[in-house]
């Protein structure tokens, strides 16, 4: 069985890498603030309890889903591809680093370490808003208030990475 | 370490499109080696299993007598890689590339890369994306040349280019192995070039590769 390990030297290269690239990036702040935006709007939507909406709950938790996951993406997508200006082309940091001394799953290793912490955060911000609003609203909790921030939040955008990592693995 | 810069011993291989045959030929350092052979006959794909590209085959490919299998970033570290296919950060500077790419090699000399550069006339605040060919052929084998590559593999490098362009190329190259103990594996299927310039030929065709002789 093949197994993997997380090599800290070429994630510090990686780091840096991206550090330096993104220097030369003015898009790269608007981009961060536009993905915290979203995100924000998100959470809002995230944090009402499931059964207040009653039917409308599982809609409004997805469109809130839905959000999240642009921001995230808008976010991400500067360790994913670069576009070239005044055209609709796009390169890829995995065609970038093809030929270099850069091994393709630490890169998607770093994507992962790059979205876990905020994903994790917001995940139980949201869950642990969701069951105090729950709690103190309807005096019970809904399994979903669980669930939802779990799945949305944190599983969904792990598990696009990961289908990423197993590709190359 | 192996008196050899590069080996192929008994190297088999398929993927989706082609196959390599009962690979086998060793490189001494110091050396142009070229191979030859008409459009499909696998001079791209053997450079690619190099390269790490391709993971499946059977056999051994051994670089300064170590097995490159599960030790991609290691060997490219110490290996050029100068082709068409070659990309590099597009909305970037020469420079701007270098700085990011640099991050990556241990030794990295970026006083050399911008005297490679100047040698080779390439502006070093030009874009990546708008540069001609031939000047996306040479800033790569600066770069190559500014990590202190061992081994540089040049796929057809120098197709279509310029006459003045290719005898420049090398001239860098003989110029590098004088300083360096570097090897250098080329693909071309212009076999008057590959005579005129290079230490040693074999040709390729079918996946086959024939053994390396002296050029003419």
């Amino acid at each position: 069985m093949k197994v993997f390990k997380i090599d800290e030297r070429q994630q510090k290269k990686i780091e840096g890498f991206f550090k330096e690239e993104l220097s030369y990036d003015q898009n790269a702040p608007i981009l961060k603030y536009v993905a915290c935006l979203l995100a924000g709007i998100a959470m809002m939507l995230l944090l009402v309890p499931f059964r207040a909406w009653e039917e409308d709950g599982a809609r409004l938790s997805i469109i809130g889903y839905v959000i999240f996951a642009g921001g995230l993406s808008i976010n991400n997508s500067k360790y994913k591809t670069r576009a070239i200006n005044n055209t609709n082309k796009y390169v890829s940091f995995m065609d970038i680093t093809r030929f270099l001394p850069v091994d393709p799953v630490q890169l998607i290793i770093f994507r992962i370490r790059k979205i876990f912490k905020p994903c994790a955060i917001c995940m139980l911000i949201s869950m642990v808003f969701r069951c105090l609003v729950s709690y103190a609203a309807y005096g019970m909790l809904s399994p979903w208030d669980f669930i939802l921030p779990l799945g949305s939040i944190l599983v969904i955008p792990l598990l696009t990475e990961g289908i990423a990592f197993a590709n190359h693995w | 370490m192996s008196e050899y810069c590069l080996e192929f011993k008994n190297v088999n291989g398929k993927n989706r499109s082609f196959s390599l045959k009962d690979v086998n030929f060793k490189l001494e350092p110091g050396f142009i080696y070229a191979i030859a052979g008409e459009n499909g006959a696998g001079k791209t794909t053997l450079m690619q299993y190099i390269l790490r590209a391709f993971k499946h085959y059977t056999g051994n490919i051994f670089f300064e007598g170590e097995d490159i299998a599960g030790k991609h970033s290691d060997v490219m570290a110490h290996i050029g890689f100068v082709s068409e296919d070659n990309q590099f950060l597009p909305d970037r500077s020469a420079i701007q590339n270098a700085k990011c790419l640099s991050y990556f090699y241990d030794d990295f000399d970026m006083d050399l890369y911008k005297k490679m550069l100047e040698k080779l006339d390439i502006k070093q605040g030009s874009t990546y994306h708008k540069m001609s060919r031939g000047e996306k052929i040479k800033m790569q084998l600066a770069f190559a040349i500014a990590h202190k590559s061992r081994l540089l593999l040049l796929d057809e490098a120098t197709a279509g280019l310029d006459p003045v362009f290719r005898i420049e190329l090398f001239k860098v190259m003989r110029e590098l192995m004088a300083e360096e103990n570097v090897t250098v594996l080329m693909t071309s299927h212009n076999m008057s070039e590959i005579e005129k310039n290079t230490d040693y030929t074999a040709i390729m065709k079918d996946g086959r590769l024939g053994e390396f002789h002296e050029s003419i």
